[in-house]
């Protein structure tokens, strides 16, 4: 056999590097069966010892790639050697966005910061974040201006587009509690690559009010 | 140029014949100057599936120098363009052709003038078989989407390949290479081209750089014959994919052929299944089959030998006895 190690876990489980998670789900799935036991298409083609090897393999490759971190690490590993282009990891066919939630990665940090100027300089961007108050549809046109959809949000974020919806119109009876809104407008402030506080705040005070 | 392809399969009764036969009536109708040369030695059938009985000349009238010229053996068939090399007749000096007298059939094929040569060669994976493939950098595999078939498909196309690489290099150069495969294989089968491949790169990258170029560009196709309902239409494609991530090798899928009944009452009556029973789905798929072979060849596909091939060929016949070099290369894959 072609040795394992050479293949990259994308080439694995047959992705591409701008793969989503749900693409990531069904590959797995699907290679599991064709790399399962009474499967037609492998037939003869394996020894049982090496179909185990690569179902290991296959595991591994799933579990790397459907988690955030470590398939992040494994992105900027793979671009260090050189088996993956800069610009064609998932986080970057997302408009290059940083995933969120990367808490104490410097890495992210850096990368997140290198975004915000170009946001902060779109004009329209600029005009709204000069607000002193901030409503739900600021924060639609805000969004609108960065070329995000909501569903990309609500994707990234796990909050449910019916939530990010209410948010958007104001729609102060369906939301929850303070504390949960504070962290959901957070996230959807991040994804953004916008100063959460400033944000955030400015759209809490009239609720306040 | 004439455009040849070898069609091969590994298991008996997968279709070989029938595809061939429909391919090379329906290229034909299509206008295409087209010969079917029946390779299927000690088995041949061929002229049976396109319903011709009887058989005035054959290939071995070739080969035991009846006959000057490989085209003096060729039959005319009662479908305009189509024409016929007859298998039938070859006794078992044929079965077990010397290397040699392959060449002389390879050298002999390439002068003759048609638009297309398709081979109908046997089952199995003997050398008679595996060296037909070497004829042209494009190839057919049919398989059935039963075990027992694609079990026999794998092992052909491995052997194929096998027998590639050892056809671009000296047979010294090829038994040092091999024991020093199987040293660092600790003693695994070298029946693995890429293997063998990433072996050579290793011990002489430039001959290593040549091989690999000459692998990437033998076009290989792939056939899923006798497809029924239940079966997974997506099998081809998995095969070829699994080839391509394990073996290294490129093999592109053509499509699935649906099993039918008729085709048992077509061949019985000795009709060609596209005049017989045109609005069949094995009728669809089989027309599908035979345009994807027929826009091949108008995309200027490389499929003939060309001259540098033929030369290697030469080369390599002149410098090892037929018996001798099958029993080197034997060693490398113990199917």
């Amino acid at each position: 056999m072609r040795p394992l190690a050479e293949l990259t876990y994308y080439e694995i489980l047959d992705l591409s590097p701008g793969a989503t998670p749900f693409e990531i789900r069904q590959a797995h799935k699907k290679a599991l069966e064709v790399y399962s036991e009474d499967s037609m298409v492998i037939y003869s083609l394996f020894s049982d010892e090496e179909r185990k090897e690569i179902l290991a393999r296959l595991n591994e490759a799933f579990t790397t790639l459907i988690n955030e971190k470590a398939r992040y690490a494994y992105d900027q590993m793979l671009i260090q050697q050189g088996a993956m282009k800069e610009g064609s990891q998932y986080w970057s066919a997302r408009k290059k966005l940083a995933p969120v939630g990367f808490n104490g990665s410097t890495d992210t940090a850096s990368q997140s910061e290198g975004e915000k100027p170009q946001a902060v300089e779109n004009p329209v961007v600029k005009e709204i974040l000069s607000q002193e108050v901030l409503t739900g549809m600021d924060l639609k046109r805000l969004r609108t201006e960065l070329g995000v959809s909501l569903e990309q949000i609500a994707e990234r974020t796990k909050i449910r587009p019916g939530m990010l919806r209410y948010i958007e119109e104001d729609q102060f009876n369906e939301l929850p509690s303070r504390l949960h809104l504070k962290s959901f407008l957070k996230a959807y402030v991040q994804y953004l690559h916008l100063n959460p506080e400033s944000v955030v705040d400015r759209y809490m005070k009239r609720i306040q009010g | 140029m004439t455009s040849i392809w070898p069609i091969g399969g590994g298991k008996g009764g997968s279709g070989k014949s029938f595809l061939a036969g429909n391919l090379g009536i329906w290229l034909a109708k299509q206008g295409n100057k087209t010969l079917l040369i029946d390779a299927d030695f000690g088995a041949a059938n061929l002229h049976t599936m396109i319903g011709i009985l009887y058989q005035p000349k054959s290939l071995s009238d070739f080969l035991n120098k009846k006959v000057q010229t490989l085209a003096e053996t060729v039959i005319e068939t009662r479908i305009p363009n189509l024409f016929l090399i007859s298998g039938a007749g070859n006794n078992l000096d044929t079965v077990n052709m010397a290397y040699e007298q392959k060449m002389k059939i390879f050298r002999a094929i390439s002068k003759l003038s048609y638009d297309f040569t398709l081979l109908d060669l046997g089952a199995g994976t003997s050398f008679n078989t595996i060296d037909f493939f070497l004829i042209s950098d494009s190839g057919i595999f049919v398989t059935t989407p039963e075990p027992t078939s694609i079990e026999n498909v794998y092992r052909l196309m491995r052997a194929v390949y096998v027998r590639k690489i050892r056809q671009l290099l000296k047979t010294y150069h090829f038994r040092t290479l091999v024991e020093e495969t199987e040293a660092r294989a600790m003693g695994a089968l070298v029946n693995n081209p890429e293997y063998l491949l990433s072996v050579i790169k290793k011990l002489e990258p430039e001959k290593g750089k040549i091989v690999e170029e000459a692998l990437r560009a033998f076009q290989f196709r792939l056939v899923v014959n006798q497809f029924r309902k239940q079966d997974n239409p997506q099998m081809g494609v998995l095969i070829c994919r699994i080839i391509e991530k394990h073996l290294g090798l490129p093999v592109q899928f053509i499509g699935n052929i649906a099993h039918d009944d008729l085709v048992h009452d077509a061949v019985c009556q000795k009709v060609p299944f596209l005049d017989k029973y045109p609005h069949t789905q094995t009728a669809a798929d089989l027309k599908k089959f035979c345009r994807h072979i027929l826009v091949a060849r108008s995309k200027g596909e490389r499929s003939g030998p060309g001259e540098e091939a033929l030369e290697k060929v030469a080369e390599m016949g002149g410098n090892t006895g037929g018996i001798e070099s099958d029993e080197a290369i034997s060693r490398t894959h113990l199917l």
